[in-house]
């Protein structure tokens, strides 16, 4: 009990300086919380749309699909059934209603169809999908009531979501009776007669287009083909006798679902999603709790250092060992909950904006907010855990005081820095394993404890296992050269030369490699992004700018103060040096707060060098193996388009050769676990050769290719022993039969053919029902205006699709390099909080140092220290410990990256490394040191003398 | 000079039967080899019980040492140390604490209070500690004698350098120890207010029958004690019964301090 109490009085009295160290745990807990109750009232509202879509469905058939994904499918859904099979169904006595339904219900399809504007362009707000259903005007789940009538031939009905988006880019109201454009995955654009207004009981946002159902067998091409059929059954018929009377007609391998199956089929897919959005926000709670312990461990050694005598005191008068450890694993506890409860209240407030702001944008569903039980035992769990946890180590170090501590005041005995380094290097050796095995893929599966995991999951975790050591082992090591590092740093001219050196190159890197001066930008989707690089642009240099005018300036006073070291030498050399040596004095913690911010920044930095790496990979390989002049494909969906639109290209003047390319997956059998053995295969218009698709191809081979030749990527041929001259066998449908193909080349680079393994003619695709085409790579004929026949293109292509894109190759490269930029962009964002809690950490490690100083730093005062000196060397102290922490974190973010680069098999990325952004992010790590000193320097500068000195 | 200053450094005595705590060829060296430092080299003694001893000497000469090997804060490194009989080199940590907490009490020259309890609770940690019950007539006893009145709920940091310092001795004397021990005790105070502890610390020998030994430099704060014990370089060199300021004066300043 009374540990009890001294604990909560300790954490009573240091609450402000464990405030901080609560922040840190509220990141982490605040992201866990939120992960999982943004994750399950989505899945909640998901279930409810659903409930009210099937509430009238009693059963469903589908045929489930024996087949496997097309790389234009994903995982592929349902075959179809024949439509012959709704009046067989529809004449049992059991049933009340079979309706057929067709859809367009492969998720990556969603979008294909969309209403053009009066400007014709898609109406197609970001963020929910348009999906488009056969409709009979009679049922189809969960619509409330509709205006006008059911669409016949011609017609199309719309939900009123969709109309209001549509009103919205007209600036004026469309009408039932309006005709529309609408843009079709198939048909190109058709004008439909809007004939009805739907209102659905419950939507996520989503847009529906609805047509009758031959219209949609034809727009789809499911001719004679139905999806599935809703069944109700007949009045007095149980459910029951319902599935086991219609399972008897329907043909082999379809299925009979009842209506829980069928909700929990249509479930899985949004669930998978869900899960992915909850997992990513988990990585990064993982991430913010990983900084946070690094902040915990040190505000508690900290607090334990600064307790000594108390800690003694109590030592000598009867408190045993472990009540000392207690009471700080107790506060550790505390602080803990404190945490997570602050936590928990900003997840759900996250999770709670979150969903406001898709209610707000597209009609959510009031669904509440679901706080599951295992969301608050998660979140208070990891939060008290790592607290705890955090606290342990502390803990033990108290403890160890001696009773003796109460008389004198000297610190307790620690292990050692050279034994600390050895654990830390034994640390980073296990890493280092870890970390090889994952990279020479000899983990092989996994499958022990009731646990399997496939080879892929194993080197996964073995190089996330592999990076986790190697970072704590060179945090621990990190304590042999913190010192010296430190040390050599901290001297003036050292300091001043560093940063001049890197503002130059950082100026230097911008105007010569970098992007240089952004250029403008035309067009109004793209001003935002156009902003975002002139604000990111002038940044650099006002950061650059400081860094050389700090770095002058430094060695100016140096020169003019004469002396070449040691204190006196300069005005500010007197608290530049004992910043230099308080840093360095306690290599240990100065090693643990910049490893709170070696995390973020290492994480930082390989998601930067890995970005860098894809963008330069890409552009190098494209360099080569592009060689088209103009590129025409679907930017935003990828999505395949009619072949036609190749032929008529080639009719432009001007136009040499035009090369149709279609991306598929294909089956070459079994692997040893049963799983189907799945490549990407290109098809190619091989009557140009390689005159505009070049993969690199090994040896002499013109690239055309004939019927029943394969041309294969060299590292899939070493990994399955074949080469040319030898035979393929290719699946094409999962029907289980397969054709042998004879192959003529081997090819070196993948990147232009999407990363596909297999190329062939794209007649082979086309015998096999892939008659459309992913991409068009336009060869020009020599001595044409690009821009014109450009132009004409872009007119070709308008008339048919109004998604497509024609772009030159630089454009290409820039549109891919960009969405490799949005991703980086978006991770680095999500980072950036890890980086916050580790900003928080400095700031509270250089705030308990100085009160851990105030007797020296009162000393200072004494002798003539001017306040002015005493926030010169606090400020200095964290610019050092800053700086060290970010290199740290860049030496590791490489190392990662290169590994994660590494780990992808076949050698494809090659590692870049972006210069401007680690000079940058040194330099930014400097300037939050100079902000994190700012509360600390400003409580020592206060400091009254006398108190510090008698304290 | 006085006589007393010739006569042999006294002997272990023959019974340690009245021993509150006794020591025997006490010997502590820190360091090793040639950097080894001599604290102690050989000291016999005897606390009589219900008595009041200084201890003094030039700084070095073991005096903070010998207290604190004698009180279990810290262990010899050759001979024994007792207290109420028991020998502390065979206990281990646990039985070392818990020794101190129910048979030793501390008076720290910086009061050692625990910022975050009250006057009352800091007297009552030990027992806290312990998870013992306070003697309430004992308690009520200690508590008048400390003369707080009504500032017993009082923070330290509420309570004058006298008043931390009185409230330190309580706390000393709340668990009835065998003996307690004092480490300057007066070093933070004003003359007045030192003798006002001092008092107290008197009374609580004289009236409540406990057992006092406090390390001291200050000839005044020695002349309360019953018995001064000098040590010189690790050594007893000298005692002396009922002494005066002056008198202890004359022999701090004959041995150099």
């Amino acid at each position: 009990m009374t540990i009890l109490k001294l604990a909560i009085r300790g954490i009573r009295s240091a609450f402000g300086r464990l405030l901080l160290t609560i922040i840190a745990i509220v990141t982490g807990v605040g992201f866990v919380s939120g992960a999982f109750i943004l994750a399950d009232s989505l899945s909640n509202s998901f279930t409810t749309v659903f409930e009210e879509g099937f509430a009238d469905t009693d059963a469903q058939v589908i045929q489930p699909s024996a087949g496997f994904g097309d790389s234009q499918g994903g995982p592929q859904g349902n075959s179809t059934l024949p439509d012959s099979l709704t009046a067989e169904i529809a004449a049992l006595p059991e049933v009340g209603r079979a309706t057929p339904t067709v859809a367009l219900n492969d998720p990556d399809s969603f979008n294909q169809m969309a209403v053009l504007d009066i400007n014709d362009e898609p109406v197609r707000p970001a963020g929910p999908p348009i999906l488009a259903f056969s409709w009979d005007g009679e049922t189809l789940g969960g619509i409330d009531s509709f205006e006008g009538t059911a669409p016949g031939s011609n017609e199309v009905a719309l939900s009123a979501e969709y109309v209001d988006a549509i009103n919205l880019a007209n600036g004026s109201d469309v009408a039932i009776g309006d005709t529309l454009v609408i843009t079709t995955p198939n048909d190109g654009k058709v004008e439909y007669t809007l004939s009805a207004i739907v209102t659905f009981n419950v939507t996520i946002g989503e847009f529906y287009l609805l047509v009758d159902i031959d219209t949609a067998q034809q727009l789809f091409e499911k001719e004679g083909k139905i999806d599935a059929i809703d069944l109700a059954a007949a009045p007095g018929v149980e459910v029951d006798d319902l599935i086991a009377a219609v399972q008897q007609v329907v043909p082999e391998g379809a299925e009979v679902l009842n209506q829980a199956d069928v909700l929990a089929d249509q479930l899985a897919a949004f669930d998978q999603v869900i899960g992915i959005i909850r997992n990513i926000l988990l990585g990064f709670a993982g991430v913010a709790l990983f900084v946070s312990l690094f902040i915990i461990y040190n505000t508690f050694a900290i607090l334990v250092t600064q307790r000594l005598r108390q800690i003694g005191m109590l030592r000598a008068i009867g408190a045993t060992q472990s009540q000392i450890r207690w009471s700080v694993v107790i506060e550790g506890f505390f602080v803990g909950i404190i945490g997570s409860l602050l936590g928990f209240l900003a997840g759900f407030g996250f999770a709670f904006m979150i969903k406001a702001a898709f209610q707000a944008t597209g009609g959510f569903p009031e669904t509440g907010t679901v706080v599951e039980t295992r969301t608050i035992v998660v979140a208070f769990g990891v939060g008290i855990l790592a607290s705890v946890f955090s606290a342990l180590l502390p803990a033990t170090v108290a403890a160890r005081v001696t009773p003796i501590a109460a008389m004198r005041n000297e610190p307790p005995s620690q292990s050692s820095v050279s034994r600390r380094a050895a654990i830390g290097g034994g640390v980073f050796i296990l890493g280092a394993i870890a970390l090889a095995l994952g990279l020479t893929g000899t983990g092989g599966e996994f499958d022990a404890l009731g646990i399997s995991l496939s080879e892929v999951w194993v080197v996964i975790i073995q190089l996330a296992i592999g990076a986790i050591l190697i970072f704590l082992g060179v945090i621990m090591l990190s304590v042999l050269f913190a010192g010296p590092f430190v040390d050599t740093l901290g001297r003036s001219s050292v300091l001043g030369a560093v940063m001049l050196g890197l503002g130059v190159g950082l100026l230097a890197l911008m105007f010569s490699i970098g992007d240089g001066v952004p250029q403008s930008v035309g067009e109004a989707d793209q001003a935002f992004f156009a902003v975002v690089k002139w604000i990111s642009f002038f940044v650099k240099l006002f950061v650059a700018t400081v860094a050389i005018v700090v770095g002058l300036s430094i060695l100016i006073s140096k020169a003019r103060g004469g002396k070449a070291t040691g204190i006196g030498g300069s005005a500010g050399a007197l608290e530049g040096s004992l910043a230099r040596q308080n840093a360095a004095r306690s290599p240990r913690r100065t090693a643990a707060t910049a490893g709170a911010l070696a995390i973020g920044i290492a994480l930082i930095a390989t998601v930067a060098v890995m970005g860098e790496s894809l963008k330069k990979t890409f552009a190098d390989s494209l360099e080569v193996t592009l060689k088209a002049d103009l590129y025409v494909y679907n930017p935003e969906t990828f999505e395949s388009f009619s072949a036609d639109i190749a032929a008529e290209i080639e009719r432009i003047d001007g136009v040499a050769a035009v090369s149709a390319g279609r991306n598929s997956t294909v089956k070459l059998g079994v692997d040893e676990e049963g799983e189907d053995d799945l490549v990407g295969i290109y098809g190619f218009n091989a009557a140009t050769g390689t005159s505009i698709i070049n993969p690199s191809i090994v040896g002499d081979f013109d690239g055309v290719l004939g019927a029943g030749e394969v041309m294969l990527f060299e590292a899939e041929a070493e990994d399955r022993n074949l080469g040319v001259g030898d035979s393929l066998d290719i699946a094409f449908d999962g029907d289980g039969s397969s054709e042998a193909f004879s192959i003529v080349a081997l090819f070196s680079d993948n990147g232009s053919v999407n990363g596909s393994s297999i190329i062939v003619d794209r007649s082979t695709l086309v015998t096999y029902g892939k008659d459309d085409v992913d991409d068009t790579g336009v060869l020009l004929q020599e001595d044409v205006d690009v821009e014109s026949v450009k132009a004409e293109v872009s007119t070709v292509v308008r008339e048919v699709s109004a998604d497509l894109a024609v772009e030159d190759r630089q454009e290409f490269v820039d549109t891919v390099s960009g969405q490799i930029d949005g991703l980086t962009t978006l991770i680095n964002y999500l980072l950036g909080f890890t980086l916050l809690v580790a900003f928080v950490g400095v700031i509270n490690t250089i705030v308990l140092s100085v009160v851990e100083r105030t007797r020296e730093i009162g000393l200072l005062r004494a002798v003539g220290t001017t306040r002015r000196q005493i926030r010169s060397m606090i400020r200095w102290e964290a610019v050092i410990v800053c700086v060290f922490g970010s290199v740290l974190g860049i030496g590791m973010g490489v190392l990662f990256a290169w590994a994660g680069i590494s780990a992808v098999p076949e050698g494809f990325i090659k590692l870049a490394i972006p210069y401007e952004s680690i000079l940058f992010t040194i330099l930014i790590a400097a300037f939050a040191g100079v902000l994190a000193a700012v509360l600390p320097a400003f409580f020592a500068g206060r400091k009254n003398v006398l108190e510090a000195i008698s304290g | 000079m006085t006589e007393t200053s010739m006569a042999p450094p006294p002997g272990p005595p023959a019974d340690s039967s009245n021993a509150a705590a006794n020591a025997v060829a006490a010997q502590k060296v820190y360091g090793s080899g040639d950097t080894a430092v001599h604290a102690l080299r050989g000291v016999d003694v005897v606390f009589e019980k219900g008595r009041f001893t200084s201890i003094m000497g030039p700084s070095g000469s073991g005096k903070s040492t010998l207290m604190q090997c004698m009180a279990g804060l810290d262990r010899l490194t050759g001979g024994e140390t007792y207290v109420g009989g028991v020998p502390l080199s065979t206990l281990d940590d646990k039985a070392l604490t818990q020794l101190r907490r129910d048979r030793i009490g501390f008076i720290f020259q910086a009061y050692n209070l625990i910022p975050t309890l009250n006057a009352q609770e800091n007297i009552t940690l030990p027992m806290d500690l312990a998870g013992a019950k306070p003697d309430d007539a004992w308690m009520q006893q200690v508590i008048t004698a400390v003369g707080l009145g009504d500032r017993m709920d009082h923070r330290p940091n509420e309570l004058s350098g006298g008043q931390q310092q009185r409230v330190a001795v309580a706390r000393a004397l709340a668990s009835q120890p065998d003996i307690i021990f004092g480490d300057e005790p007066t070093g933070n105070l004003d003359s007045k207010t030192g003798a006002e502890i001092l008092e107290f610390m008197r009374k609580a020998v004289d009236d409540l029958g406990q057992t006092i030994v406090m390390v001291t430099h200050d000839p005044v704060s020695a002349s309360y004690s019953d018995q001064v014990l000098f040590l010189a370089d690790g050594q007893i060199v000298d005692q002396m019964m009922e002494p005066t300021t002056d008198a202890v004066y004359d022999r701090v300043r004959s041995m150099g301090d």
